[in-house]
Parts: C-alpha cells; structure tokens; sequence
C-alpha cells in the first residue's frame, strides 16, 4: 500500500456521499429531528388545542384568594389574572423569608457542626440528619398540624399584653399603618421615603468606604461597618420625621374568632416557611460545613499564628474563601425554595400554584394554566440567579 | 546499680509500654470533657445552654412519644399505613419482596463492604422498631415470623458473599457481576412479583408500599432516560444538544408537584393509562433532567485524555463512551446520584397530594375520619417521618459504604 | 544496555517506500495557525524524533497523523490511505496507527489486562484468549509481565507509560506516535520507559517521536526534524543536527536545550 519513495501520492478520490461523516451527522440529526417532530406531533394531535388561548385570564375571577397580605382584591370585580398575581405575591413572600431564614440558621448550624465542643457539633449533626432526610411534605404537613391543634382555640387565646396574640389562627402582632402625620395622609410618603432611604443609603456607603480608606492609611481601627450603620439609621429616622411620620401602629382585636387589624402570621404561612426552612437549612449546613472543610487546614492555623480571635478567624479568613465554594451550592438551595413553596398546596395557603389551580378546576385549559405557573416559576428562579450571581461575581472578583 | 544489668541482662524487666501511656479510665474520661466540653469559660457556657436544650428536647420527645401520643392510631392501622389498598390475601407477595431486597442488601455489602458494628446495632434497632409494630394484634405472630426470616436472609446472604475472596481473579469478578446482575433484575422483579399473575392492579399500590415502588421506578427509569440525555447535551450536533438542553432546563424549571398536576390532567389525554403509572412516567421523566446534569458534570470532569486514548487504540465513538467514558462518568457521579435517590424517595409523598386515592399520607387522614381519632394526627406524621427517615438513612449509609470500597474519588 | 554502535541504524532506508506523506498541511484553532503548510514524507522502518519549543506545533502535528485533530488544508495519506471525511477511512488509519501519550492515559477503572486487551478485543474482534496471550507477551517484552491484573492507580509512572506502549502495541500498529512520552515521569523512569522505545526502534516499527531527551535523538533517530510556531524549520540527520545546524532559530533551540 505504501508508496515508493518520493513518489507522487495516490490521487485524492471523491469520498462516496454516505460514506462522508458530515453527511452521516446530517442524516443522524435528520432521524433525530424526525423522530422528534414524530413525538411532538404525536402530543399535539392528541391534546385537544381547539380552545387554547389566553382570554379566559382576563374573565371575572369569582373566587377568594386568603392570605392576603397588602392587597385586598375579594374576587367579585377583579381578574383571574390579578387573582394569580396576588397568589404570586403571597408565594415570593413565603420565599423571601424563608430564604432569609434558613440562610441565617444554615450557616449557624453548619459553622456549629464544626464547633470543637462536642456536645454542639453532635447537636447541629442531629438537626441536619434529622431535617434533610424526611420529606418536606411530611415536615410542612406536620407543623400545619401542631399549630392547628397544638395552638389553643381562639377561644382560649394567649394574650401578651393585648398587642400579641397566638391562636390556632395564627400569630396576631402591631403592624404600622399609614396615618395622618403632621402634614395629614399624604399618599407620596411612601414612594419619597424610599427615595430618601436610597439616597441616605448611597452616603452610607460613600461613609464606609472612606473610614474604610483611612483605617487602611493610619492602621487605626475606624469601624467603617458601625459607622455606616450609624449614619443610615440615624438618616431613616430623620427622614422619616421630617416627612411627617404619618404611620401609626395597629394593635391587633379579636373579634368573635377572627383577628382584625394588626399583622396576622396564620398558621398556612407560618407551616409553609418553617417547613422550607427547617428543611433547607439543614441542607445548607451541609454545604456550609462542606466549604470550610474544603479550605486547606493551614488557613485555619496561619490565622492562629497571626492572631485573630476565633470571631476573627471565621469572618475575615475562613468564610470569605470558603464563600466561593457556598454560593453556586446555596443558589440551587434557593432556587429549590422557589420551586419546593409549592407545596404550600397541601397547607391550603393560596400561593401561585394553589390558585393557578382554582383558576384551572374553574375555567379549565390546564395546559395554558401550566404554561403560566412554569413560566412565572422560571421567572422568579431567574431573578434569584441574577442576584446570586452578582454576589458571586463580587466573592470571585480576587483570583486566589 | 548501673551495670547491674550488663550482668543479668535476662532479669530486666521494663513496665510494658502502653500501662504507662494508659492513665485511668476516669482520668481520660476528664480530659476529654475538658478538652472538648470546658475548654473554656465561654465553652463551658455553651455547652451549659446546649445541655439544656437537650435536656428540654429530650423531655419533650419522651414526654409526647410515652405519654402523650396515641399510638393506637398507627398501630390498628398499620396495614392501612404499609400496604392501604393491596389485597389482603396477597399478603406472601409483599413479604416475598422484603426477603427479596433483603437478601439484596445483605449480598451487596458482603461483596462491596462489610457490615461494621454500627450496622448491627441499627439493623437490631430497625428490627425492634419493626417487630414492635407488628407485633400488635391479628396475624402478628406471622409477620413477625416473616420478618425475622427476611433478616436472617439478609444475614446469611451477607454470610456467604463476604466470605468469598476479595481479590480481583475470574471468581471475584463472576461474584460482583452476578450480585450486579440481581441488583439490576431487582425492580422487574419485585414489580412482576407484587403486580402480575394475579397481583394487585397498580392502582391497588398503596400507603407505604406505593412509595416503595414509586422511588426505584422514579430512579431505574430517570437513569435510563438520563445517559442519552447527558449525552445529548454534551453532544456536537446542534439539534440534538439544543433539544437536550431544553427538556432539561424545562423540567428544573417547574416544581414536581406542577409536573404531577400534568400527569393528572394533561397526561391523561396523551399517553393515558392509570395515574399512579402516568405519575410513574412523570416521576421519571423528571429525575432524569436532574440526574443528566450530574452525569454531564461527571463527563465534563472526565480528563480529554481518556477518549482520545479510547480513539487512539481504535474505539470507535460508540465504544468509547459505553467502554471508557461512561463507566468512569458513572462512577464519579455515584455521590450526588445517592443524593438525588435519597430526594426521590422523600418526593415520592408528593404522588400522595395529586392521588384521588388514598395513600401514605392520605392513609393517615383516611383513619381518622374512620376511627375519630382526630387529635391523633400528629402521630401519623411522625409515624411517617420516621419511616421515611429510617429508608433514607439506609440508603445513605448502604451508598457511603459501598463508596468507601469503590474508592471514589481516589482514582 | 545499548551502546552507539549498535542503536545506530545500518538499515537500507533508501529502498524503503513512504509510509507517511503529508502535504502542505494547515492546522488552524480558531485564529490561531497551530500548523503552516507543513509538507512531509517519513518512510517505513524510520525513526524520526521531532524537536521544537513548547507551542511550535510539533504535538498538533502529530495528532493530525492519527486524527485527534483534523487538519483543516492539505493533504495526509498514511500507507495509502487519505486522511479525509471518509468513516472507513478514519477507522482504518486508527488501527494502523499506535499512539503514546504524555499522560499515559490508562483507564484506570480497567487492570493491565484489560487495558491492553481491550483494542484488540473489541475492534479486531480477537477471541478473549488469544487477546490476553498477546498481552502477556507484549507486558513481557515491555518487562512488567507480573503486574498484569493490577490497575493503573497502583503503578509508577514509568510501569504506566510501558503498560500504554504495550496497550498501543496490542493493535499490532505500523506506525507508533510518541507524544512527550517521558515529559510527566520522575527522572529515575525515564531510562526504563526510553529502553522499551529503543528496543522497539531496533525491532523495525516506523516512529514518530515528540521528545526532548537529546540523547535518545541523537543514538535512535534516522531524522530529526524541528518545528517551530508551526513551520517546519529545519529537517536533517542528527549527526548534521547537533554539528551544523543551520538555521539561526534551531542553533537557539538546541543552545538552550542541551
């Protein structure tokens, strides 16, 4: 087969068109593709489309949506739609604090699983073992249960002191609400307070990085974090007098078996986010431990050589290097929380998916219904990555 | 005195070591307390603070599982809660199935691993936990007996593999691919056993056994649809990885529970069928977005080397990923793999929310409005809190053991 | 072991046919040219030890000879086969040609045996017993017949890099490539590994080796030849290499290298 040497190569020939791998790639994905629209077709063809559309979101929606919470729409005149947005509401709310939450104990629980004092690392390894390996139905369920017939009839409500109330109808708080203040109800407080609170949070901030500057010239401590807050609480209440103060706060009445007034945390929300809670941050203790055990057991002994306190050590040294390994995991655990609040299904609490649902027993087109509640679902986990993203973006900004 | 010894050298006789490294018992006992409880005055506190933390859990828990609770409730009703709606006179085919996976196990670990004085001890704490349920009532002492027998399976499988050499040679690797091989028969096994020749119908699979069967199915099938989907998005052809990537990001997108909601409405006029096998479907369909993530991070995390060499010695495309690149991908992703089985079998509950039928949890409601035993709720919960528990903490255990032997991770 | 005298090849080359002939051959990554018209003959039975810095294109080029890369201009026929979009094509080259990595690149969930049996079992579609004598002889020739059923893990480097050119053997090749095979191994390996490809030399194969060991260029190599940032610099026997380069950029090369 080899040629004589020096000779001329055997002249190139026209490769057979079966035989060319770029053909058999096109023809792979040409099955494939058919084989798809085969699949599709199939889907299509058997659901029944005649009626698909939208319009029915806009029709009067005739029902109650509870747990309502800075809203009041009683369903008579509004939308479904607006029906939907206020269950979207009700379920970022449930997120946001459930976020929080088990943000804060996850990390105490897992810095605790690595406590050198036996007794708390045992206890913060029963916490984990025990809340990331039952179902989280069954957890939500379970404390949706306590609190309805562990927690006194209304009845028989436990008062503290007039202004706070616990009931198997929830926890009753005070609540601020707008009022007249000095210069009467004036409906722009809210918007220019915000706009004030931005505008003294953005002098906050020049604040620290300046004592932040001049702690690094002169190496005197100039607590730019306490001076920051300083400034910022000092300007809010500022702000918020000389806006006229018009809030008043409301003290919660029972009247018959009802709360009114006040803040009402009912038993549904309350189920809902200590079962997220519970049952994220234990698997956000995981990640957390995780982190710091992946750090190089120098880095633990070279911040004990220079010094720093135990306090010191974990904040400035171990948790700003271990962070880069703890978002990517933890933002997945958010995005869980987001997707796993549906569960607030079984507590009856009218989150997107509970009225999606309604609007879906009462209208119909499931499939439509679906659509929204998967697209509004994609939509929030998007926000939660763009926020997440921009905290990784800052952790990662040093390479090490 | 000095060179006494020189002259009788037999005679010296020197304190044996470790008596006088071994300080009492009560001594080293101190020690450590104080090195790990009192180490210091804020250390004493904490642990003072979280002593009696405990000490209050702990009366508490005591308190409610003693005194409080009913445990009537789980115990009159523990076919409810096992099995709900299987035909009662098909009782042999569930405990055929126990003594089946049982054997299962105790084979797996005297191949892989070996069974460690914690196990022991948990096996005989499960066993009690077990025997104590059934042990009330009607055909107790049966299921007792049947029980027993399928712990003694567990035993003597665990016997007899473990006493077979470890060393790698023909009769080491006819032991692993047999025992491979049941592992993998298991499922169709079990579900031809509890649903065939004159089996239950599957919506006849209830409370305890239907999540019993959903989670093997959920993670046998989302595997299967997995490997070609992982493949699919790591692929080169622009169709393929584009449609790939869709399914996958579309099914992570939405909660399991929505997807549930598809079976029971959507599915329906689609591929109809039963619900449980449609919710079969979906559980399925959605692991395998999960499970094909973890699979592309494995091959990503594969070095390049290994399927150039694979092309080198004249595999083709084909053969290199079913030769070389899957079976280490696999492997590395065994870890979060038992993660997500682990999540399957806890959301396997959330069949219980879309099912009209009774099940676990709706077992749970269903004897309370039989037996009015409403203030009684609580125990269910906990009852299958437990229960869930115990599968899963199997699980997690049986996969770090067997890892452990593999030697993940050290390659 | 071997001295000069006897590496030194006393074969008739002239006679020899081309096995390999490449033919202005162009390598592009993205903007980068990796490989510029590089143009080639390499005979049968030759040694030929290709030199160059790191980047020069020497490792591309010989991944375009057994088609890890794909060359994006010319032409590359090996034993009369064209390297081109043919699937028949592509596979018959494979077999026809061994290739040696830096990183030796074992499977390391499978032993020795497997390893090297696995080639030949699954594409020359040899029975099972025959595979494993062939790789027992072949484990003997490159001296570790005793660590057969042991898996990479539990291997030095150097045995590794012996097990991979056995693996590569195994495929009964008629050309064997040489990726930097002793750049990843501890310098006490590096003779046991380079003893293997003398003797591999001597026995007749045709080799292409990618190697900065100047001392198995000068004893075992027909041709050296040196790249750099992807040309073809300058070709000749070692003997002119190492006493009259003539390029300004060889004499750099070898000043700093030797």
């Amino acid at each position: 087969m080899a040629v004589a040497a020096g000779g001329a190569p055997p002249p190139s020939s026209e490769v057979p068109l079966l035989y060319r791998r770029g053909v058999r790639r096109l023809l792979t994905q040409g099955i494939y593709v058919a084989l798809t629209a085969v699949v599709i077709g199939y889907v299509y063809t058997s659901l029944d489309l005649r009626e698909f559309g939208f319009g029915f979101l806009s029709e009067p929606a005739a029902f109650k949506v509870g747990n309502q919470w800075l809203t009041d729409v009683d369903g008579v005149t509004n939308s479904r739609i607006t029906m939907y947005l206020v269950g979207v509401w009700s379920s970022l709310r449930a997120v946001l604090v459930a976020i929080a939450l088990s943000t804060v104990i996850g990390v105490l629980i897992g810095v605790a699983r690595l406590s050198s004092n036996w007794l708390v690392a045992q206890m913060a390894m029963l916490y984990v073992e025990i809340f990331r390996n039952t179902p989280l139905l069954v957890q939500v369920v379970l404390v949706y249960t306590i609190l309805l017939i562990g927690a006194p009839l209304i009845e028989n409500v436990v008062n503290v002191g007039d202004f706070f109330f616990i009931s198997n109808r929830g926890m009753a708080m005070p609540w601020p609400v707008p009022d007249s203040g000095f210069w009467g109800t004036p409906d722009w407080f809210v918007g220019v307070w915000v706009a004030a609170l931005l505008a003294i949070g953005f002098v906050a901030q020049r604040v620290r990085a300046d004592r932040q500057g001049r702690e690094r010239e002169t190496g005197q401590p100039h607590y730019p974090n306490r001076w920051a807050l300083g400034v910022f609480a000092v300007g809010a209440v500022i702000s918020f007098f000389a806006l006229g103060a018009p809030v008043s706060i409301d003290e919660p009445v029972i009247v018959g078996t009802h709360y009114i007034e006040g803040m009402v945390m009912e038993p549904e929300f309350t189920a809902l986010v200590a079962g997220l809670t519970l049952y994220t941050s234990a698997f956000i203790a995981e990640i957390v431990r995780g982190g710091i055990q992946a750090l190089p057991r120098g880095q633990t002994e070279a911040a004990n050589a220079v010094g720093l306190s135990g306090y010191q050590r974990l904040t400035l040294v171990i948790l700003p290097q271990a962070l880069r390994q703890i978002i990517p995991s933890v933002t997945n655990q958010y995005l869980n929380i987001n997707k796993n609040s549906s569960l607030a299904y079984a507590v009856l609490y009218d989150d997107l998916f509970r009225v999606a649902n309604i609007v879906q027993n009462k209208a119909g087109h499931a499939l439509e219904m679906f659509f929204v509640i998967i697209v509004t679902y994609m939509l929030i986990s998007f926000a939660i990555s763009v926020v997440m993203n921009f905290f990784n973006a800052r952790v990662t900004a040093q390479r090490i | 005195m000095v060179d006494m010894p020189a002259q009788n050298p037999q005679r010296i006789v020197l304190p044996p070591h470790r008596e006088r490294a071994r300080r009492p018992r009560i001594v080293r006992l101190r020690e450590w307390a104080r090195r790990n409880l009192f180490n210091s005055r804020a250390g004493t506190f904490l642990t003072i603070i979280t002593a009696a933390i405990l000490a209050l859990i702990i009366y508490g828990v005591v308190y409610f599982v003693f005194v409080d609770a009913n445990w009537r409730v789980i115990t009159e009703n523990r076919w409810l809660l096992f099995a709900g709606g299987y035909p009662m006179d098909q009782e042999w085919r569930l405990w055929f199935s126990v003594m089946f996976v049982f054997l299962l196990i105790g084979l797996t670990y005297g191949t892989w691993a070996s069974l460690g004085r914690r196990d022991h001890l948990f096996i005989v704490l499960a066993s009690g936990f077990a025997i104590l349920l059934l042990a009330h009532g009607g055909a107790a002492i049966w299921s007792t007996i049947w029980y027993l027998i399928a712990v003694g399976l567990l035993y003597a499988g665990y016997a007899i593999t473990i006493r077979m050499p470890r060393e790698a040679g023909p009769g080491r690797t006819l032991q692993q691919r047999s025992v491979a091989g049941l592992l993998i028969a298991a499922l169709p096994i079990v579900l031809i056993v509890l649903l065939a020749f004159g089996g239950a119908r599957p919506r006849e699979l209830e409370g305890f056994v239907l999540n019993l069967v959903l989670a093997p199915v959920g993670i046998v099938g989302g595997l299967i649809i997995a490997i070609p989907l992982a493949l699919g998005r790591a692929s080169r052809m622009r169709a393929i990885s584009w449609t790939c990537t869709t399914y996958i990001e579309v099914v992570r997108g939405a909660p399991l529970l929505g997807w549930l909601f598809v079976a029971l409405f959507i599915l329906d006029d689609v591929i109809g069928g039963e619900l449980i096998v449609r919710a079969m479907v979906v559980l399925a369909v959605f692991t395998a977005a999960y499970m094909a993530e973890y699979i592309r991070g494995a091959l990503q995390a594969l070095p390049h080397g290994q399927s150039e060499a694979a092309h080198a010695v004249g595999l083709n495309q084909f053969q290199s990923m079913q030769l070389i690149v899957m079976p280490q991908a696999l492997r590395i992703s065994i870890p979060p793999m038992v993660g997500q089985a682990i999540s399957i079998w806890k959301d396997t509950t959330l069949v219980t929310v879309i099912l009209p039928l009774r099940e676990l949890k709706g077992n749970a409601d269903s004897a309370i409005a039989q037996f009015e035993f409403t203030p009684d709720r609580i125990e269910a919960y906990v009852f299958v809190a437990v229960v869930f528990w115990v599968v899963a903490f199997i699980m997690s255990r049986i996969s770090q053991r067997v890892e452990g032997s593999l030697g993940i991770g050290e390659r | 072991m071997t001295t000069e005298t006897e590496a030194t090849p006393t074969r008739d080359l002239e006679s020899m046919e081309d096995i390999i002939i490449a033919e202005n051959v162009d390598k592009w990554f993205g903007d980068f040219q990796a490989l510029d018209n590089i143009s080639m003959r390499i005979k049968e039975h030759e040694i030929v030890v290709v030199l160059g810095p790191s980047g020069s294109g020497k490792s591309t080029f010989i991944r375009c000879l057994n088609r890890l890369e794909e060359h994006d201009a010319g032409r590359i026929v090996i034993d009369g086969i064209e390297m081109n979009d043919d699937v028949r094509n592509l596979n018959a080259i494979r077999s026809e040609v061994g290739m040696v990595f830096q990183q030796f690149n074992l499977f390391p969930h499978l032993s020795v045996m497997n390893n090297i049996t696995l080639g030949p079992r699954k594409v020359r579609r040899m029975p099972k017993l025959d595979a494993d004598a062939l790789a027992m002889q072949l484990l003997e020739r490159v001296g570790i017949p005793e660590q057969a059923e042991k898996y990479p893990a539990q291997l030095s480097g150097g045995q590794q890099q012996r097990v991979a050119i056995a693996r590569a053997l195994a495929m009964q090749p008629k050309i064997m490539l040489f990726d930097e095979p002793t750049s990843a191994l501890d310098p006490e390996m590096i003779k046991e590994v380079l003893d293997v490809m003398q003797e591999l030399a001597r026995s007749g194969m045709t080799m292409i080796v990618v190697t900065h060991e100047m001392g198995f260029a000068r004893e075992v190599a027909d041709r050296l030849i040196f790249f750099d940032e992807g040309s073809l610099v300058e070709e000749g026997t070692p003997q002119h290499f190492f006493e009259n380069p003539q390029e300004d950029r060889t004499k750099l090369f070898l000043s700093q290298i030797l």
